[in-house]
């Protein structure tokens, strides 16, 4: 069959992971915020005996690229094969989406365009003639919706026309503009480009075009004669920059062919109205920060319902399988290892989910645009900018994301400062380490808050960090701050539903793989070596077996469970904690909280589930509960105050540094990166020790 | 009027070797000096590379109407309404685009 390879482009916002979603029937991430689309997506379907292929291009303003991001996209259409460019335009915002589709129209390629938001512009009244839009430009374009999944076949009908017919689009620009275009193109020879695009984006200056042209024998003629051509635009145009000209000529384009394709809309008013509340300059503030409290505690107080059912559920499952399962080392395994592990990890998901909901939806409705735009002050202040506030936020979520979101940042300083305090926002798997220690050793009543003021402090800290790296390490002045707000717009059911399912499906899938994993390796290294004392206490229990004293059962549980402690007092893993011991004493860590904290390097859940271990809590009838109540009574409450405040602050998971390692090329940023999070964290826990005990 | 009053305030403020009687006349207004609701129309875009390209792709060029939506307390960041796109910036951007204010 044959394949029509086509590249989606369009400004951010304008619905091009929707209208993907659309088509597919498989809904992908969709989100408000410029540069959601992070990653290349391909879908591929068939349409009319061809097979379409369409590659999801990083949101785009212009040819003048200011992101990473929207370099990736310039590159991929100067520099990869492709049969046709989709457009899509956000009708809603005609002038300035039509700027960025006549640069694009100037590549000469095979090009349609979709008006998409098309129900939200009709509702308001407006129409588009797309028949009159094609007479103007010779470029095919359809009306569509893609959230009410209008007009999308007609689309493709129209993709594959173009395809068949090789239609490429003809925009003009002014007569003056016009005749230097031609007068350069004269002088360009063999280049693999249309030599109109490289006339036209030589005369806007563009660097990665003199990239490309200057090696080749006819450029040094070439610039001579561009100067002359620039020359007479500028004066004919009476302005010192021809880039500029060049903007204006589009803009005026645009509007000349809007008056003659599309009625106007009336004027949306339901943004403004939301935005006089929530970015009002005195209240702004202030609701932001009710916003991401109320989202932590129902994190935590909603999470809290269903946790005693789902530890319940798997002390019920230890129970049946132990009884299935004949006495042995497999079942001690699996009943003291791997079950009560799992369990402790899941008995969280409610609280994580609850969290991805609440960040989805800031990202979703449009509301984290604004929260930038609110924290913008805030943020100079700690010498980052606004932008910076949609990374940050999402480190609460998982710190892998939320390091690829950090490319929205064009300057490599603020991006480098912005990506080394990620770390300090709490991402979702560590929430379980602080609801297992907050609930240890706090009062229900202020639970809620405690866990708010985890989360602030570290980003606090974070802030205060990027502080001190902005003066110390990175001078100069942060980037400047322009940002589109985008319109308020109601979250889509279904995707979210999606969006928390899949998260769900791979939580539980980490808890069932990797965690169990991990797990077991814990109980093998804690339960091992054991013939020595198993024979010792045997011996003593067959003793009291023999004797027949009414208290024998008694006395047998508790030889077993000091046989237990033995042998973990003397199993590889105490000697691997109690050889970091010396470390951790000034912070009050035993050796179980050190084995647990260092296997949260692999993954922050595995600190729980290795305390789970550690704390033997396999016996129990009510799994992680009982896991609360062991802890309260096992380890001091500096103890947990320091493994609060190590897990605020040391190093995250080997898969988020592994993405911060492929962020950041420099090895001397990426061992910063390794070590400065860790003697952070070690003497912050030993200062917030030392003030414990110094008050107590 | 009272509007009026505020801006030559501000006006003074930044600059103390102008005077008051200057402010209508040749001076050259910038869009950080708008306040809330206030309409102007583009003057002339001074910013540099990269960010004068983007403010351009987000529609500030000559002659275009500009309305400030919002701005914070201390008038450090703006939203401003341009054709109908909401644009966050700070006032040191904002700085860089010359208006003209006119009534509504």
């Amino acid at each position: 069959m044959e394949e029509i390879k086509i590249a989606l482009v369009g400004q951010p916002n304008v619905g091009k992971s929707h209208l993907i979603n659309s088509i597919s029937g498989a809904t992908l991430h969709v989100g408000n915020f410029s540069g959601v689309t992070v990653d290349k997506k391909e879908v591929e379907f068939t349409r009319n005996g061809y097979k379409l292929k369409l590659i999801d291009l990083p949101g785009t303003y212009s040819f003048h690229p200011y992101t990473p991001e929207e370099k990736v996209t310039k590159d991929f259409l100067l520099n990869v094969e492709y049969d046709l460019i989709l457009n899509v335009v956000d009708s809603n915002q005609l002038q300035k989406n039509l700027i960025f589709s006549f640069q694009v129209a100037d590549l000469n390629k095979p090009m349609v365009i979709a008006f998409n938001m098309y129900d939200e512009y009709a509702r308001q009244g407006g129409e588009i003639n797309t028949d009159k839009f094609t007479k103007l430009t010779n470029i095919e374009a359809q009306n569509v919706s893609a959230k009410e999944n209008f007009g999308l076949e007609e689309l493709f009908d129209k993709v594959i026309k173009t395809y068949q017919e090789k239609n490429t689009p003809r925009v003009y620009y002014a007569e003056t503009i016009e005749e230097e275009i031609t007068n350069v193109k004269e002088k360009i020879k063999e280049i693999k480009f249309d030599k109109r695009f490289i006339a036209i984006r030589l005369l806007e200056d563009d660097e990665d075009i003199y990239k490309i042209i200057h090696e080749k024998p006819w450029y040094v003629e070439l610039v001579s004669h561009l100067k002359s051509s620039k020359e007479r635009i500028r004066i004919e145009f009476n302005s010192d920059d021809v880039k500029e000209i060049f903007f204006e000529e589009r803009l005026a384009l645009a509007k000349g062919i809007i008056s003659q394709m599309a009625k106007k809309a009336s004027k949306e008013k339901f943004s403004e109205k939301i935005d006089k509340v929530l970015i009002h300059p005195i209240f702004g503030l202030p609701i932001f920060l009710f916003v991401m409290w109320a989202i932590f505690q129902s994190t935590f107080s909603l999470g809290a319902i269903p946790m005693d059912y789902i530890s319940s559920g798997f002390g019920a499952l230890g129970n049946f399988i132990g009884g299935l399962l004949p006495n042995g080392l497999i079942k001690e395994a699996v009943v003291n290892g791997i079950i009560p592990a799992v369990g402790a990890v899941v008995m969280f998901l409610p609280n994580i989910l609850i969290l991805f909901l609440g960040i989805n939806l800031l990202e979703q409705t449009g509301y984290m645009a604004r929260a930038a735009y609110v924290m913008d002050g805030v943020l100079k202040k700690f010498g980052l900018q606004g932008r910076a506030f949609i990374p940050l936020v999402s480190g609460f979520g998982c710190s892998v994301p939320a390091y690829m979101a950090a490319r929205t940042l064009k300057n490599p300083k603020d991006r480098l400062i912005t990506m080394l305090v990620i770390g300090f926002m709490s991402c979702g798997a560590r929430l379980p380490i602080y609801v297992l220690l907050v609930s240890a050793f706090f009062a229900p009543s202020i639970q809620g808050d405690v866990m708010f003021g985890i989360y602030l402090g570290g980003a606090l800290t974070g802030l205060i960090v990027a502080k001190i790296l902005r003066v110390v390490l990175f001078k100069g002045e942060p980037e400047p701050f322009v940002m589109e707000l985008p319109k308020y717009r109601f979250p889509r059911l279904k995707a979210i539903l999606f969006d928390l399912w899949v998260k769900t499906k791979m939580y539980i899938q980490k808890a069932g793989t990797f965690i169990a994993f991990a797990a077991l390796g814990v109980w093998f290294l804690s339960s091992f070596p054991r013939v020595d004392i198993v024979k010792e206490y045997s011996l003593k229990i067959e003793q009291i077996k023999s004797s027949q004293f009414s208290s024998s059962k008694k006395q047998i549980v508790k030889l077993e469970e000091e046989m237990n402690q033995k042998i973990l007092e003397n199993s590889y893993i105490a000697h691997i904690g109690k050889a970091m011991a010396p470390l951790t004493k000034p912070l009050d860590l035993g050796w179980k909280e050190d084995v647990a904290l260092l296997a949260g390097l692999a993954a922050k859940e595995t600190v729980v589930s290795t305390m789970a271990v550690l704390y033997g809590i396999g016996n129990t009838e009510d799994t992680s509960k009982g896991l609360i109540e062991k802890i309260r009574n096992s380890i001091p409450f500096s103890a947990a105050i320091a493994m609060i405040i190590i897990v605020m602050f040391y190093s995250p998971c080997v898969a988020a540094m592994s993405t911060f390692y492929a962020e950041v090329p420099q090895m001397l940023w990426r061992l910063f990166y390794t070590i400065y999070p860790n003697v952070f964290a070690y003497i912050a826990a030993f200062i917030a020790v030392s003030l414990i005990k110094l008050f107590s | 009027m009272g509007e009026c009053v505020k801006n030559s305030y501000f006006y003074i403020k930044n600059s103390s070797t102008h005077y008051l009687i200057n402010y209508d006349k040749g001076r050259k207004m910038r869009l950080n000096e708008l306040s809330m609701d206030d309409i102007g129309i583009i003057k002339k875009i001074y910013a540099k590379e990269p960010l004068k390209s983007k403010l351009l792709s987000m529609g500030f060029a000559r002659g275009e109407k500009v309305k400030v939506l919002k701005h914070t307390l201390a008038k450090n960041t703006f939203d401003i309404d341009i054709n109908g796109v909401n644009v966050a910036l700070r006032s040191e951007e904002a700085k860089e685009i010359e208006i003209k204010k006119t009534e509504n």
